[in-house]
Formats: structure tokens, C-alpha cells, sequence
């Protein structure tokens, strides 16, 4: 350990940051983070990050409260925010532009207004995952901020039929839009593994039918790879991920002012406990380095010391604890 | 996490609560310091209520208010007004956006304009409540024509053959009309300025605020002799012109009426009057209220009692605590256990255990700082110091006495004061010993180490704190209340912030016999303290040169506090000859007055030398845990013209450094300021100030 931190720590400076570090993460504990994280749960966390030489440990410990504290977190009523804007900015927009162009340009609102309903007769919205997964779960919101029908909602299933032999058919063939709802995508894998064979049958039967992919969270990489790899017409986040929130990244956003915190040590840091955490991706799915997290969870691309809660060698108290998902595969 | 309520002490301002709260959360003086006594609604005498933000000004004004009033009375509202003696009509000045009624290089005479547009808007709000008041009155009604077609009269009217009407809510209607009138060729006066021609003004200046509160009297029989109160408030919002307006009223005022007008400490723009500029006198016209200093000057122990009664009222309408079938005396003895506070018994032992926890079987910070000046007075070849290094060793075996780390300050305290006077210091040590060994078995047992901790504990065991790498200690309501300075709304946010910051800590603050960390106190003391700071920033005068002011003469008392040999105890004021000063200086402390960064104390200080009664200032309590200084006011120092100068005026901020560390030295071993050796005090103060 070098000098300079013990000598900052012996002037004040250390304890001076972390006050400062644990001011802001209570502002935003009790004002956005629906009050997830107290000081007792914090020092918990903080817990984890053992040394046996005390001066790393105190500190690795200032580290992870920095890291913390830059943590960005969307509670329920900021995704309800984001889910009306997806639906005003992304459907409801686009089809009324779309509608006033094929009609000469009319501003006449009680027409708009009919024929987009009409439109909207004709769409159906979808969650992506199963029932219990979270695109769907989001579903529910997406409804109520929509106000929309809850009939205009289906499961994947429902799209296609076999009531007429082993051949699928699409079971509402009037339908010519289905739009997919999800929360979150970080690589875009999950998503064409999902998507990519429904959009291709659907297409298949229907070369006219568009299908729209809308995501409330994505990096821009994920959306390339989602375009690239499925026939889905429209492909768009509400809140892009570029490279700047990659944590540890060259176009980092998290440029600590204060010269006590340095980081290269957090890097070195979170992978280390990242290694043992989770070695296939210690520093979160896809290496994404993210900072990121829900009320509903808190995604795997985000760095496994802030949410790590699953059962392995190494004991570890999140602080944003991540619910994984069982896919049934072990045991 | 533990389940938490809402914050009892949220809502810090008066003009957030419904008139239902200012009930609920009234709190009076008690004994014979009641707010009543001071505010006397049923007075002629009209009165200018001033305070800084926080006082209570609004508070108390919307109490004696008729909405709030009027959910006192059980049962018949007019019986409870005749029993009360006065009718309260509430105005707040912010809402009027004032600057409408100004235009540059316009004809119009705005200032007839804005006394006509207040005249009308008081007759409404008067009218309003007079109806209310009256709904289910039957005598009311008996006269109630009559009075509107009185009323109706003071109107010079463009038509004559107009009716008048029958009803107060039809003469509300007829005087909202004119106001829209108004508003509408106002608002657009500078789009469309020949909208202006068709403003007819109706009556003479005042007539209405006057003569409606007359005509009700006289036709409304239980209303006959009470009082009809205009209590108007926020008067800063007013520009000057605006607020002769006010002033004249207050002036030209007639029975029934009289007023109550609150403003701020700077909301004050002018005394003068439309009545041939004539100046309002304080006795003659008006009586002057100063709610916070009211609040300063009342017994500490009343303070006290009425500031954990506003805690009370918090918790128990909260549901924190029930109130005690005992009253209230048994109810605010509860609040000061919901804190954890130091054990000042025994020298402090037990508060002072950190130095043996932290400096177990090594030498304590305060001797290695006391070995390296005796080293330094050595090397410094001191012709009355005799030191060989068993010397030091000696002198600091004679100090300590290891159980009380508070005694050990005091007896090094005692040794700065002989080395000031170049004594034998292994001498001085060794008699210190003598008197510290007797005084640790009979606290009674009369020494300078009693006499000493009686001025400088809070002080030693603030150095004491420092010196450990501790943060200083802000703990218990009674600290808070002295922080609050005579402005209730500090106290609140002290509270306010010490419940986030428990509520964080996950300790249930309280709740049962729950206390509130240190820890929790301490951050939140340490915010509200910075939020004060930069709330008093000041938009219209230069706020930085007032800032920067506050923060050298803090940054002062601060080196005194944390000096060797501080000449005061618990400093946080200074008095100085106001007379002499430069005008920059002069204008700077007065708005730290106004915004009560600084508070004038009453009859100020004697200069020592010339007997001169010097104008004498505190630093806000308020701002103490910025700064790591006391709350409570003991010692003051006298500044000199040049270094009031220095601190207050940019102008002379050059010479600062070294009056300071004229100052400051005078203070610090080894040279105590004979200019021999430069200390590292005196560095740090340099570093605050700037080289």
C-alpha cells in the first residue's frame, strides 16, 4: 500500500470522503432509492471487503462506497416515467406521424384520433421471456401508463394457432403489428434467442406483419446485435447505454474528482472480488461494467460485487441483490 | 430495515401548514412571556413585527388570523371574535407579484394605482371573512343591506342609476370585478398600454381599508367594539414606493383598525409615507417587535421550556408520543431522553476514554505536540528555559495523569500560561502536579485547574477531540435549542436532519426509549449547520463578500479555540467600535445582522482601555459546528478598526494574514508571540486566508 493513502488517512481525508460519500448515498437512499439502502445494511456490504492489512481494507472499503455511490438506480415510479415515454415516443408518435403522412398531412384530430385507434385494433403488445420473467412483469405498467386495452395483450403462444394441423397459422390474421416490451438488454443475446425464430415464423406467414422490439434499457452494442440477428422492423431503447457507463472503460463517466480515490485500484478491486464471485463474468454479464439497477433487480451486467446473492464458496451480502433466474439446470 | 413514519419535522415553514396546523402546532411562551402579551391584537397601536427567516413571524401572524380563529370557536364564531376582541385579516405581500405595478418611462402613476389596488384587495379580504363569519348570524342579516349599500357609496360611481348590492357576497362580487379590471390592464400594460385608459380609480386612498371595518361597527352591534386587524405580511416583497403605501395606512390609521406587518430584518425599505413624505417614528406611530431577539432575551429557561414544547407538539401530533395525563411539564422532560449525550462527570472520564482506547501505551498527541515546543524553545535557545531533554521528559511526566486525558489539557494549559510568563517550567510542572494529584481526590479543592475548567472545558475537551482526529460533538436538545439562536425554524431543521440521518443509521428515532446516535446527531447538526450557511447567501448584495467575511472571523475564533493558550473561552463574539470602520465594513456586518449570520448583542461590550461602549456581535450558533465552535457564548474579543477592516472589507483583506498571526501567535508556544518562532497554527491560518 502506498504512502499516500495512509498519510491522507492520517490528515482526515479519508474519513472526510467517505462522510462525504455516505451524505450523498443517504440523499439518494431516501429520496430515489425507495430507501434500499440504510447504513446498516451498507456496512454489511462494506463487510465484505476483507484485508488482512488493515490500511487496504479501510481503503478498498472508501472504493466501494465511491463505486455505490455513483450507483444509478430506477424505482417504480422513474420505469413508469420511462414505460409512458416508450409507448408516447416509440408507438403512439411514430403510427400518428405515420397516419397524417399517408393523409396529406391532416391535423385533423378527431380522424387521427380514429384511425389510430384502428391501428391500435390491429397491434398487440407482447413481454419478452416467460410469464414470470421481467419483460413481462413489466407488461402491467406498461399497461396502465398506456391505458390501453387489456385485451390488445397476449402471451407468445397466442400469436399462432394449430387448430388446423401441425402447421402453425397466425391465430388473429388480422393483426399487423406485434410489439415486444422488455426492461433490460445488455448484449442483445437473450433477446435473439427469444425472438429470433417467433419473428421469423411470424414473417413466414406474413412477410407484411411488422414486429417492433422496444427496450427501456440497452447498450447501444446490444440493439446492433438484435438488429442484426432478427428480421424485427424496429429495434429502439428508451435510455441507450454507451460506452461512457461502462465503469472501468476508456470513455468511463465515473471520473472521481477527489485524487484520494483512484480507479485503478477499483478496478483491480472489483475483479479480484469479482473472480471469486463470479469468474465466467466478474465484472458482470457480457463485461459490462454497468452500475445499473431496478426495483423489480438489478441486472447480471452490472459489476457482481453490487448484487452477488447466490449460493457458492465465497460469502458475499449484496447491496442490491440480484434475484437470478432458475432455469432449471441445476441441481 | 426498521419501519419509520414520516418525518415530524418537515414542514419548517409556517406558510406550508394549513390553517388547521398553525392550530395544531401552536406553541405558546409560557408564564408571563406569553406571545399575546407581545403581539396585544387588541392594540390601536399598529406594529411593525420583524425577524429573521425562521423567527415564527408568519406563524404567529396567521394564528391570530380569523381562519385560524375561527376553528378555535366550538360554537358561535361571533361570540368567540366578540370574547377574542379583534378580527384578523391575513395578507401575504409575496403573492401580490409586485413588480407589475412598475414600468420605466411610462406616465402612469403606478403608485396611485398599486394604494388603489390594495385597497381593494384588503376590502375583499375583509369582506370574505366578515361573511364567514357571519353566515348564520341573524343579526347579520338584519343589517347586512344596509351595510353593502353603504359600502356601496364610497364608490365614486360612472353610473349612478347602478344598484347597490344586498348581500356581502354580491359587494365581494362588485369588488372582484374591479380588481380583474385592474389585473387584466396591469398584466398587459406592456403589450397594450391604451388598455390602461379605461382603469377609472373609484375611491380615495385608504378610504375602503378604513371605512368598511367602520361602517360594520356601526351597523353590526356585537361587532361594535372589537378590533378589525390587517395583519400583512412579508412587507420585503414590497418595493419601496410599494411600501409607503403600508406606511401611510399604518399613519392615516382610524378606529377600528390597526395593523400587524411582518417582515424580514432587511425587509424594511422606508419609514416614509404619501402623507407630504412624512416619516412614521417608532412610539409615535408604530411599535417596533424584534420576534428572534424577543426570543433571545426571554429567560433561557423559558426559551428552553417553549422550544421543547414545539418538539412535543411535533412528535405527539406525529404519533410519536402520547401526551402524559400529567401535562406538559412531564411530556417535554421526555424529549431529552430520546438523545445520547456525553457523561460530563468526573472530569469527563468516561467521554474522555477515546485517548487511552486509541493511545494505548503510546505517548497522547497533545505531550508529542508539547515535547516537539519544548524542543523547539530549546533549540531556540531560550535564555529562561533551562531544557535538557530529561527536563522535557520530566515536565511531561509531571503533567499527565493518565485517568482524566481533560486534566492533562488543563495542566498543560497551565503550563503555556507560566512558560507565557517565562517561569521555571520544570518548576511549574512539578507545583501543577501537586495541585492536579489533590484536585483529582477532592474536586472542591480550590486550584487554577478548577478555576480553569470552569471557564475552558467545553473548549479542552473540544481540543481534546481534535487532537484524537475526533469530530467535534453537537449532542442533546439542549444544545440545539442554544444552536437555534432565537429562531424556532433552526431547531426544527437540526431535527429534521438528525431523524434522516437516524432514520439512515436504521435506529427508529423517537420511538420507546430509543436514542439517537451520536453519530446521527452529529451529521445532522453538521448538515443543517451548512444548510444555514448557504441559505443566508445573498442574491441582491454581493453574497460573496458576506460569505467570505463570515468565514474568516470563524476561521478566527476557530485558531483562537484551538490554540495553545486561547485568551477567551467558548469564543464566538467580538466587539468593535462601529464608528471607526470603513463603509464597505460597516454595510458588510450590518446585512450579516439582517441575515442573521451574525446577532447583535443588546448594550454591547466596554473597551477595556478606553471605556468606549463598543457595539458587540455573536457568530450564529447556528454556524458553530461549521467551524467546530462553541454553541453557547461566553468570551468575546475585541477587534481593532484594522482588523474588523480586514475581515469585512475586501478591500483591506491584504493585511489579514498578518494581524492574524499577530493575533494568533500571542497564543502559541513556543514564542507566545514574541515573533521568534513561526508555529504551525499559524500556518494553518495562513492556508484559511489565503498567502
Amino acid at each position: 500500500m502506498g504512502n499516500g493513502f495512509q498519510k491522507e488517512a492520517e490528515d482526515g481525508l479519508v474519513d472526510q470522503l467517505k462522510d462525504k460519500l455516505l451524505a450523498k448515498i443517504k440523499v439518494l437512499s431516501e429520496t430515489i432509492w425507495d430507501q434500499r439502502a440504510n447504513r446498516t445494511e451498507i456496512d454489511l456490504w462494506l463487510h465484505n471487503f476483507q484485508s488482512d492489512d488493515k490500511e487496504k481494507q479501510e481503503k478498498e472499503r472508501l472504493h466501494a462506497l465511491y463505486l455505490l455511490s455513483q450507483f444509478m438506480y430506477f424505482a417504480s415510479n422513474e420505469m413508469r416515467v420511462l414505460l409512458h415515454s416508450m409507448y408516447r415516443d416509440l408507438i403512439r408518435y411514430p403510427i400518428v406521424e405515420r397516419i397524417r403522412k399517408s393523409n396529406e398531412d391532416t391535423t385533423d384530430i378527431s380522424f387521427i384520433n380514429e384511425e389510430f385507434k384502428n391501428e391500435l385494433s390491429k397491434t398487440r403488445f407482447l413481454g419478452v421471456g416467460n410469464p414470470s420473467e421481467s419483460g413481462t412483469h413489466l407488461l402491467y405498467y406498461f399497461r396502465q401508463e398506456s391505458v390501453l386495452e387489456k385485451k390488445l395483450f397476449i402471451n407468445s403462444h397466442e400469436i399462432f394457432s394449430h387448430d388446423n394441423g401441425p402447421q402453425a397459422t397466425l391465430a388473429f390474421p388480422t393483426i399487423k403489428r406485434y410489439v415486444f416490451i422488455d426492461d433490460f438488454s445488455g448484449g442483445g443475446t437473450q433477446a435473439v434467442r427469444y425472438l429470433k425464430n417467433v419473428v421469423k415464423l411470424i414473417k413466414e406467414l406474413n412477410q407484411g406483419i411488422e414486429v417492433w422490439y422496444f427496450v427501456l434499457f440497452a447498450n447501444e452494442s446490444a440493439l446492433k446485435h438484435i438488429r442484426d440477428n432478427t428480421k424485427i422492423n424496429k429495434c429502439e431503447a428508451i435510455f441507450k447505454l454507451d460506452d461512457t457507463y461502462k465503469c472501468f472503460g476508456e470513455n468511463s463517466r465515473y471520473t472521481p474528482d477527489e485524487e484520494i480515490l483512484d480507479m485503478d485500484f477499483t478496478h483491480e478491486m472489483t475483479r479480484s472480488y469479482g473472480d471469486k464471485l463470479q469468474p465466467e463474468h466478474p465484472l458482470g454479464y457480457a463485461d459490462n461494467q454497468l452500475l445499473l439497477g431496478f426495483f423489480h433487480n438489478t441486472p447480471n451486467n452490472t459489476l457482481p460485487i453490487i448484487w452477488f446473492d447466490e449460493k457458492n464458496d465465497y460469502e458475499w451480502s449484496p447491496i442490491f441483490r440480484r434475484y437470478p433466474k432458475n432455469y432449471g439446470d441445476k441441481a | 430495515m426498521i419501519e419509520n413514519k414520516n418525518n415530524p419535522f418537515d414542514i419548517t415553514k409556517a406558510v406550508d401548514f394549513s390553517d388547521k396546523e398553525i392550530n395544531d402546532y401552536w406553541v405558546d411562551l409560557s408564564g408571563d412571556s406569553g406571545f399575546i402579551k407581545m403581539v396585544k391584537p387588541t392594540s390601536p397601536m399598529p406594529m411593525f413585527i420583524l425577524g429573521g427567516k425562521g423567527s415564527g413571524k408568519t406563524h404567529l401572524m396567521r394564528y391570530y388570523s380569523y381562519a385560524a380563529q375561527k376553528l378555535r370557536f366550538e360554537g358561535d364564531i361571533v361570540e368567540g371574535i366578540r370574547e377574542d376582541g379583534y378580527i384578523g385579516t391575513f395578507l401575504r405581500c409575496g403573492g401580490l407579484n409586485a413588480n407589475r405595478f412598475h414600468h420605466q418611462d411610462s406616465d402612469i402613476n403606478w403608485s396611485l394605482l398599486f394604494s388603489y389596488y390594495m385597497d381593494l384587495w384588503l376590502s375583499q379580504l375583509i369582506l370574505m371573512v366578515i361573511n364567514d363569519a357571519t353566515k348564520n348570524c341573524d343579526k347579520f342579516a338584519g343589517c347586512e343591506e344596509k351595510i353593502c349599500e353603504e359600502i356601496f357609496e364610497l364608490f365614486s360611481r360612472p353610473n349612478e342609476d347602478e344598484l347597490p348590492p344586498k348581500d356581502i357576497g354580491n359587494l365581494i362580487g362588485v369588488l372582484h370585478g374591479l380588481q380583474r379590471q385592474l389585473d387584466l390592464a396591469i398584466n398587459n400594460y406592456s403589450f397594450s398600454p391604451l388598455g390602461m385608459e379605461n382603469v377609472k380609480i373609484l375611491t380615495a386612498p385608504g378610504k375602503l381599508v378604513f371605512a368598511i371595518p367602520q361602517i360594520i361597527s356601526k351597523y353590526f352591534q356585537p361587532f361594535k367594539d372589537i378590533r378589525f386587524l390587517y395583519l400583512i405580511d412579508e412587507l420585503e416583497n414590497l418595493t419601496e414606493d410599494q411600501q409607503k403605501y403600508v406606511n401611510t395606512i399604518v399613519r392615516e390609521k382610524e378606529a377600528p383598525c390597526s395593523f400587524k406587518i411582518g417582515a424580514r430584518l432587511y425587509g424594511l425599505r422606508s419609514f416614509s409615507t404619501y402623507s407630504a413624505n412624512e416619516v412614521n417614528k417608532e412610539g409615535s406611530e408604530y411599535e417596533l417587535l424584534h420576534l428572534d431577539e424577543y426570543l433571545r432575551n426571554i429567560s433561557s429557561a423559558t426559551y428552553n421550556k417553549f422550544a421543547k414544547k414545539l418538539c412535543f407538539r411535533r412528535l405527539s401530533e406525529a404519533g410519536f408520543i402520547v401526551p402524559d395525563i400529567k401535562g406538559i411539564e412531564t411530556d417535554i422532560k421526555k424529549i431529552a431522553n430520546f438523545f445520547e449525550i456525553d457523561e460530563k462527570s468526573n472530569f469527563l472520564k468516561k467521554s474522555t476514554s477515546f485517548v487511552e482506547l486509541k493511545y494505548e501505551g503510546e505517548i497522547r498527541p497533545y505531550f508529542e505536540r508539547l515535547k516537539k515546543q519544548l524542543l523547539k524553545a530549546r533549540q531556540g535557545n531560550e535564555k529562561s528555559i533551562p531544557l535538557s531533554a530529561k527536563n522535557i521528559d520530566s515536565i511531561i511526566n509531571y503533567l499527565a495523569c493518565s485517568e482524566y486525558p481533560l486534566l492533562e489539557k488543563v495542566n498543560i494549559y497551565l503550563l503555556y500560561q507560566d512558560w507565557g510568563k517565562s517561569n521555571n517550567l520544570v518548576e511549574s510542572a512539578k507545583i501543577i502536579s501537586e495541585e492536579c494529584q489533590k484536585f483529582t481526590v477532592d474536586n472542591s479543592y480550590q486550584c487554577r485547574q478548577k478555576q480553569r475548567l470552569n471557564h475552558f472545558q467545553a473548549d479542552f475537551f473540544a481540543q481534546l477531540l481534535r487532537e484524537c482526529n475526533l469530530k467535534q460533538r453537537y449532542l442533546g436538545v439542549s444544545d440545539f435549542i442554544d444552536m437555534s439562536g432565537g429562531l424556532p425554524r433552526n431547531l426544527l431543521t437540526i431535527l429534521k436532519h438528525i431523524y434522516q440521518w437516524s432514520v439512515f443509521n436504521n435506529e427508529a428515532p423517537f420511538v420507546g426509549n430509543n436514542k439517537i446516535s451520536v453519530s446521527s446527531q452529529r451529521e445532522g447538526v453538521l448538515e443543517a449547520s451548512d444548510w444555514f450557511f448557504r441559505d443566508a447567501r445573498i442574491v441582491e448584495l454581493n453574497g460573496t463578500v458576506i460569505q467570505d467575511s463570515i468565514s474568516k472571523l470563524a476561521t478566527l475564533f476557530r485558531d483562537i479555540r484551538f490554540s495553545d493558550k486561547p485568551a477567551e473561552c467558548s469564543i464566538s463574539t467580538f466587539s468593535a467600535d462601529l464608528t471607526s470602520i470603513s463603509a464597505t465594513a460597516q454595510k458588510t456586518i450590518k446585512a450579516s445582522v439582517e441575515r442573521s449570520l451574525l446577532i447583535s448583542i443588546p448594550g454591547g461590550q466596554r473597551d477595556r482601555n478606553t471605556k468606549r461602549i463598543d457595539s458587540k456581535f455573536q457568530l450564529n450558533p447556528m454556524l458553530a459546528p461549521r467551524w467546530d465552535l462553541p454553541v453557547h457564548r461566553r468570551g468575546a474579543i475585541a477587534l481593532s478598526t484594522v482588523e474588523v477592516n480586514a475581515i469585512f472589507d475586501p478591500e483591506y483583506t491584504d493585511s489579514l494574514n498578518e494581524l492574524l498571526q499577530r493575533r494568533i501567535g500571542r497564543m502559541t508556544a513556543p514564542a507566545f508571540g514574541k515573533g521568534k518562532f513561526q508555529t504551525s497554527s499559524q500556518n494553518d491560518l495562513i492556508d484559511q486566508f489565503g498567502d
